[in-house]
């Protein structure tokens, strides 16, 4: 492992040759190198909380099935969609501001922005649904899985949007550079956690019977 | 924090949209598998750790860095899936 596997620096990449074929070049992490260990640690908490789910669910799988058959699989679709459609535009923002095009990140940053909107809205649609099925925290282990698994995620989704919606003002106000957007690469890197942790979350209290 | 030239830019926005379209697809055809019971719930859940490497690696951008990085996220989601998979299969 050699120095580079750290690096946060921009790195140069080397001008092609023609006829020649360019060594594979290694960027660094995108991002400050912080974001990736608090990234670490929200994937290690998930990681718990799922496995924790799934061997729940082996002691009760009838109680389980009984609570999925509840849950709103079409809000869940289109929150999935929403989800992969935001992440989609924040690498589009990130690629934006690589090429020098700091309005353009922002628009992107700003499309994520809504998209996550929708997701907050739906998923609250879904909360209200639930409460009006008598879901709680303490009506069975189904409930306390399903609602800390979700609202857990949900605030990370909020606290998402918080980073880029401050991370959208700065882009908009030229705040990045294509030599100087560590913020844009951080921001974008916790938002594809949220999207990453969501799809597994989606599959596994949705869709797994 | 890398620069890019127009024409990488331009490559990159065709490369991001592709992806997009194939985890929407991915996800539409999943759901849909699910839904009737069509697949075994190990299938269902391989895609879903498939697509999240696919957003590990495209949208991150891990596929550009030291390949430690993307070997840490593969080991993460096949620990995951190998755990709930055992859960889902030793019941």
């Amino acid at each position: 492992m050699d120095s580079s596997t750290f690096a946060t620096r921009p790195l140069a990449l080397p001008a092609a040759r023609p006829g020649r074929r360019r060594a594979a070049v290694r960027e660094p992490l995108p991002g400050d190198l912080a974001i990736w260990f608090f990234i670490a640690a929200e994937l290690a908490v998930f990681g718990v909380l799922f496995a924790a789910y799934a061997f729940a669910r082996r002691a009760e799988p009838g109680l389980f099935a009984a609570g999925q058959a509840q849950l709103p699989l079409g809000i869940a679709l289109a929150n999935t969609l929403a989800l992969l459609t935001s992440s989609f535009a924040v690498a589009r923002a990130v690629e934006s501001v690589r090429a020098d095009r700091a309005r353009a990140c922002a628009r992107w940053l700003g499309a994520a922005l809504a998209l996550g909107l929708g997701f907050v809205a739906l998923k609250l649609v879904e909360f209200d649904r639930d409460a009006a099925h008598g879901f709680s925290l303490s009506r069975n282990l189904f409930d306390m899985f399903y609602l800390s698994l979700t609202v857990f995620h949900f605030m990370h989704v909020l606290m998402g949007m918080l980073i880029l919606g401050f991370v959208a003002i700065k882009a908009a106000r030229g705040g990045y550079s294509a030599r100087a957007h560590a913020g844009v690469e951080s921001a974008a890197s916790y938002w594809h956690m949220v999207d990453l942790l969501w799809i597994v979350l989606f599959a596994l209290v949705y869709l797994l019977h | 924090m890398t620069p890019i030239s127009r024409v990488g830019a331009f490559a990159a926005r065709h490369r991001l949209s592709a992806v997009w379209g194939l985890l929407c697809a991915l996800t539409l055809a999943g759901t849909q598998a699910a839904r009737l019971g069509a697949v075994p719930a190990l299938a269902v859940l391989a895609l879903a750790l498939a697509k999240a490497q696919i957003v590990a690696d495209q949208f991150m951008g891990l596929r550009r860095v030291h390949a430690l990085w993307r070997f840490l996220m593969l080991l993460y989601l096949s620990g995951v899936g190998a755990l709930v998979a055992y859960a889902f299969i030793s019941r």
